[in-house]
Parts: C-alpha cells; structure tokens; sequence
C-alpha cells in the first residue's frame, strides 16, 4: 500500500504557518502601535506646549474681520510657526504618516493573513 | 465538479487558502515521493526530503510562478533537496552489478522487473548526478523534455543529450 504522508506533512506546515502568522501579526500590531502611540504622544505635547507658550492665543486673530484677516494671516502663522514646539508636530504627522503608509501597504498582506489565521483557527476546533 | 488546476491551487495558496496547498500535497506526495527513493535509497530519508520539500515549497509559495507548471518546480525543488541529503548523509556505498540493458528503449520495461529493477536503481546511483535526474525524470516521472529542460534549465536538446549520455552511461554501469 502507498503510504500517506499527507497528514504529516500538513502537520509540519501548520506549525510553521501558526508561527509565521504569529510573529507578523504580532509585528505589525507592534509597530503600527507604537507608530500611533508616537503620533498621540507627540500631537498631545504639542497641543500642551502650545498652550503654555500661549501659541494658540495668536490664533485668535482667525476671530477678527476678514480685512485684519486677509492683512495679518501670513505674519501671523509665520509667528505662530516660529513659536510652536515644531519637533513634536512634525514628529507626530511624520508618525501618523508611517502608520498610514503601512496600513495601506499592508492591505492585501493582511488579508491573506486574516484568511490564513482563520483557516488555522478552523483547523484548530477540527471544523 | 472537475479537478482544480494546480497553478489555480497555488493561487489559492498565494491567497491564503492552506487547504488548496493540502490538496496539492495529496496530489503529488507520492509522486515526490517515489522520485526522491530514486536519489536516497532510504524509506527514512525519503520521507525527510518529502516533508523538507513540502516545507520549502509552501515558505517560498508567494514567489511560485503561476503561469509555470507547479509540477516542475516541485520536482525541482524535490531534487535539489534529495541531492542536499545524500551530501550531508555522504552516503556512496560502492555497487558493483553486472547486467545487461540491450538497448535505451528497453529501458522501461527492464525498470519494471523486480530484481532488474533493482539493479539499475543502483546503477542510477552510480552515475552522474544530471543523468540520474533526466533518466527519474523522463521514465519515472513522465516528464517531457520541455519539463526536463525547465527543471533543470538547460535547452531542450541538452536533454535530449543528456538522455542519450545518460542511457550510455547506465549501460556501462550495468555491464
């Protein structure tokens, strides 16, 4: 009789694959998670610099006419600018832009792994 | 419901779908299998290869060529490990057979004799490494040349060639 080694092999081929989705969701929840936990950290110390350096008080100008407006915008943003903690914002976008990238990137790979996980997880229960 | 292509089960494979790669493994474990005997003479051995191989082929899926027959690739794969084994096993036990294969064409069916057979499995092993390949290949597999000159990248008449050398070659061995 030939012998089956189907089942064996399938074995072995689980395993890896267990492993395998694991370890890249595993990575990539890590590093979208500390992406997004840098843009949160950096936009909030932003925002609270700001405040305390009384940046956003500057921006009140936005409430006067349109003609104050339409004179003073550019000088005053440029102030504003030169006057925010511009490490924290472009770090928090230059976060926020990276976690946004790899979740496009990562569209049709996540799904092959969701796909994959499911049937492991199938195969789990013996369904 | 027909059978489902194996470039179509790769794809599926490719997609995520683990259960397409188990039918791929049923189809052709085998077939892998028996080809792999062929290089390492042992039952153990063998299914080592068959397993590595197996392995080999569903971590490197993503990179499997769909619009090329999965089947050479396999077996290319299939050799490529067996040939990895019987390095590492260093395993070139002296034969010495004396027989007689009147001519290429019979070669087939001198195969399919039990104790003759057995003969020129051990005759394979003692000639070169692509002769055996075309030889597994072309009479145990059925592989067609163009198969051949995929798995092992050469031209097609370079098969023909090698064939041609390699009967030589099994001849001289069995005399």
């Amino acid at each position: 009789m030939r012998k089956d080694a189907t089942d064996t092999i399938m074995k072995t081929v689980i395993r890896y694959e267990r492993r395998r989705t694991a370890a890249w969701i595993m990575a990539f929840i890590v590093i979208v998670g500390m992406c997004i936990a840098g843009a949160v950290f950096m936009g909030e110390r932003a925002v609270t610099l700001l405040s305390e350096w009384q940046v956003f008080d500057l921006l009140t100008l936005f409430n006067q006419d349109r003609e104050i407006v339409f004179e003073f915008w550019q000088d005053t943003l440029s102030i504003a600018w030169a006057q925010a903690p511009r490490r924290y914002i472009l770090g928090g976008i230059v976060s926020a832009l990276i976690a946004v990238y790899i979740w496009i990137r990562t569209r049709k790979k996540r799904k092959v792994v969701t796909k994959r996980a499911v049937k492991l997880a199938k195969r789990a229960m013996g369904m | 419901m027909g059978k489902i292509a194996d470039e179509q089960l790769v794809r599926d494979v490719q997609d995520g779908d683990i259960d397409a790669f188990e039918e791929l493994v049923r189809r052709y474990q085998a077939r892998v299998r028996s080809f792999v005997m062929r290089f390492v003479r042992d039952r153990a051995s063998a299914d080592d290869v068959v397993q590595e191989t197996f392995l080999g082929i569903y971590k490197t899926i993503d990179r499997v060529k769909t619009n090329r027959k999965f089947s050479v690739y396999l077996f290319s794969v299939a050799r490529n490990q067996a040939i990895s084994a019987i390095r590492k096993r260093k395993n070139h036990a002296p034969l010495s057979v004396a027989s007689n294969v009147s001519d290429g064409t019979d070669l087939e069916r001198e195969l399919e004799k039990g104790e003759e057979s057995r003969r020129v499995q051990d005759a394979l092993l003692k000639i070169d490494e692509k002769y055996r390949t075309v030889i597994t290949l072309y009479y145990f597999e059925d592989v067609s040349y163009q198969g051949i000159a995929k798995n092992m990248h050469v031209p097609v008449n370079t098969v023909r060639t090698y064939l041609r050398r390699a009967k030589e070659h099994l001849k001289k061995e069995l005399q």
